[in-house]
């Protein structure tokens, strides 16, 4: 067993992702962004259409992808007659939509959807995996770095904005994360779960956790706990890993609903 | 039947005509034309592309200019029928408006009327209104900004019927002026049917905002003696012409407003008045369409947001809550959430506060960080009776203490009256500011508040320790 194995590095790929994911997600679930998440997992198609087009390397196309859906959407935002739920709605699955004919006509045939929509994660290379880690620990470090604001205006805009705080910079820095991270994840679960991995461990840890930071630690030890028991379970049983994985992320979930004597159901 | 054969027929050739495209169809039934006629295939192009030619010069071209001139007739139509006459009212409406509001008879009733001159809200012209409670007696002018000062000056004056007077470069930048007279210097001088104020006095200026200088009176010539504490540099905050636009409505109608250094300032205003709007510009979350903001540039601004639950997913005891203000000691924290009635939540979970305990726990942060500028949003509209009056209490004794400014928006007129200094009253335009007692009868007040209201309203002056005697108290 060495990253020679394909499992093994499937596990690394799963675990670093989900290390990264995790705190992101939290920030998507305090800030009820997990349409908004979705629309741009679905525009990253357009992204990996753009770069077998165009030659560019994947990650920057669905970067670049995920970046001008989202000042569409910040355009589409401002147009008070239109709620923002349709906005997103329209915007995901149109970009989604683009995203399939412009796969079909840039790869011809012989495109492989499943890959892009559900994801591969057992045919992640080395050298995949060196950009998962080395990606991956910037984006934790630039999270780390911009934490206290974000939070700040996460908890309360309009107070962290009269406190100084550029609250709309941090909402560009949390969306161009949040681009990074599924440009990383799209390869383990594909544009349509990609959501996901970034929530439900988020989800799962606010039943337990009583701070911020706390909840981002418990999200990322569940998120690698769904990870390592969706890939044995796609191993065992033979299903697909991607799939699996999000399906153990939701099983801990729904044990997360069930009462517990030591924990009292959260505020 | 054969009509509706022909009409169906018609239809067929238009239905083509516009699925096909037209090149197409002319193509089609021109071939069939041309073979019928025995003409080589060489000449076809050309001929095809002659009558395509012939075809939009004769029909499409007659047909656009058609529907030009329809849309030309219908939009005149339109403009004679419905724009001119509204345009024409609102012209109307406005200039009966503004002459509506002279008053005559200046100084006969001097105990209460309100003069206007001019209101011409696009030009910054000001309004000049007096009005006396007592036996003292108020002048409130609001002048209008460089550059219209000119036309302005020269239309007052001919309306009050005198001339070279440099009382109103004694207003040059000031937005608000609140010029008090005791009875004993108010001469009412009738000399040649002028009816000119006269006023032997020594007034001071007391104005929300306005900077401090000496310049002699027009009526007495006397040295002014105001604006003492409202030095430029103890001005925390000022607004000039700030107006705000969304989508066509106009939420702001050029206002000014200022909060010095230990002033207690209180906007009140029917709802929809734009009192949100005008904070959240004060604090700088939202760009005014025009004007500006100015604030001192060591201001730390405590602000208390107008919301009455927590809305957070963010899994966060109070305290780590009060902390997130900057960073704080643990005694500073309880210290303040004890001021403030909160310290028995500290260590809950800030989602299970209720309003009330929400919006003390907003103060609290809000006094965490050491403003000098509080800037609150009806801080006390989930607060019992007994809790507004200890609220009051609490920032009285903060101006005295820390001499921080406060700006509040409330709806308690009967609280805002007995501990303000300043009442700012907002309709989209500031239609009154001064002192609490002067507002309390001033006119625009009345009709905001409607009569009835304004007549129930018992009045509580606040009474201010030694020390911190106000001009305009």
């Amino acid at each position: 067993m060495g990253l020679d194995d394909f499992f093994v590095r499937a596990l690394l790929a799963g675990i670093g992702i989900a290390i990264v994911a995790a705190p992101l997600g939290c920030f998507i679930v305090w800030r009820r962004m997990a349409y908004f998440g979705d629309a741009m997992a679905h525009s990253a198609l357009i992204g990996v259409a753009l770069g077998i087009a165009v030659g560019v390397s994947r990650p920057a196309g669905v970067v670049l992808a995920v970046g001008v859906l989202a000042v569409l959407f910040v355009v589409l935002e401002r147009k008070t007659w239109i709620s923002s739920d349709t906005g997103l709605g329209i915007l995901a699955h149109s970009s989604l939509a683009l995203g399939l004919v412009a796969l079909s006509l840039a790869g011809g045939r012989g495109v492989n959807y499943s890959a892009y929509l559900f994801g591969d994660i057992l045919a992640v290379s080395r050298e995949d995996l060196l950009h998962i880690y080395v990606f991956g620990a910037v984006l934790l470090a630039v999270l780390l770095a911009v934490w206290r604001p974000l939070l700040s205006a996460t908890v309360h805009q309009d107070l962290a904005q009269a406190e100084g705080v550029r609250v709309y910079r941090m909402r560009a820095i949390l969306i161009l994360l949040i681009a990074l991270v599924i440009a990383l994840a799209m390869q383990l679960v594909g544009v349509l779960l990609t959501t996901s991995l970034l929530i439900i461990p988020a989800a799962t840890a606010r039943r337990y956790a009583r701070a911020p930071e706390s909840m981002a630690l418990l999200a990322v030890l569940i998120g690698i706990l769904s990870v390592v028991s969706g890939l044995y379970a796609s191993l065992w049983w033979d299903i697909p890993s991607g799939p699996s994985i999000v399906l153990a992320a939701t099983g801990l979930f729904a044990l997360s609903l069930l009462p517990l004597p030591f924990f009292p159901s959260p505020d | 039947m054969q009509s509706l054969e022909q009409s169906l027929a018609v239809g067929a050739i238009g239905w083509r005509i516009i699925g096909v495209g037209l090149d197409e169809c002319l193509k089609h039934y021109g071939d069939n034309l041309l073979d019928a006629m025995g003409i080589e295939p060489k000449m076809k192009v050309g001929i095809h592309s002659f009558t395509f030619v012939v075809f939009m010069f004769v029909m499409v071209v007659p047909v656009m200019s058609v529907l030009a001139m329809v849309v030309l007739v219908v939009s005149v139509f339109v403009m004679v029928m419905f724009v001119m006459p509204v345009v024409s009212m609102l012209v109307m409406f406005a200039f009966i408006r503004d002459k509506g509001n002279y008053a005559s008879g200046l100084c006969d009733r001097f105990d209460a009327f309100a003069l206007k001159v001019g209101t011409y809200p696009k030009q910054h012209i000001g309004i000049l209104e007096a009005f006396s409670i007592g036996r003292t007696h108020s002048i409130v002018v609001r002048v209008c900004r460089a550059g219209n000062q000119e036309a302005w000056r020269a239309n007052a004056l001919h309306e009050r019927g005198c001339d070279g007077v440099d009382w109103f470069d004694a207003c040059d930048n000031a937005q608000a002026c609140l010029l008090r007279v005791c009875d004993e210097c108010r001469e009412c001088e009738d000399d040649d049917e002028r009816n000119l104020f006269h006023f032997d006095l020594t007034f001071m200026v007391v104005t929300s905002g306005a900077p401090s200088y000496t310049t002699s009176c027009f009526f007495c010539k006397l040295d002014v003696q105001g604006g003492m504490n409202t030095a430029k540099e103890d001005i925390l905050l000022r607004a000039r012409g700030v107006s705000l636009r969304r989508g066509g409505n106009v939420l702001l109608d050029s206002v000014d407003i200022s909060v010095g250094v230990g002033e207690i300032v209180t906007i009140i205003g029917p709802n929809g008045a734009g009192k949100t709007s005008l904070l959240r510009v004060l604090l700088g979350l939202v760009k005014p369409t025009e004007g500006e903001v100015e604030r001192r540039a060591d201001v730390r601004i405590g602000y208390l947001p107008q919301q009455p639950r927590v809305d957070s997913l963010v899994p966060m005891s109070v305290s780590r809550f009060l902390a997130m203000g900057g960073s704080r000691s643990k005694d500073a924290i309880v210290t303040t959430s004890r001021e403030c009635g909160v310290e028995a939540r500290l260590d809950g979970p800030l989602r299970s506060l209720s309003g009330g305990e929400w919006q003390r726990v907003l103060l609290a942060r809000a006094l965490l960080t050491e403003p000098n500028l509080l800037i609150l949003d009806e801080p006390t509209s989930n607060v019992d009776f007994a809790g507004q009056i200890s609220f009051y209490g609490l920032l009285s004794e903060l101006r005295d203490r820390r001499g921080c400014g406060i700006l509040m928006v409330s709806h308690d007129l009967h609280m805002v009256m007995g501990s303000t200094d300043i009442v700012v009253c907002l309709d989209r335009h500031v239609c009154c500011s001064g002192s609490a007692e002067a507002i309390a009868r001033h006119p625009e007040y009345a009709r905001l508040f409607a009569p009835a209201t304004a007549s129930m309203l018992a009045i509580y002056p606040h009474h201010h320790p030694a020390g911190h005697e106000r001009e305009h108290t």
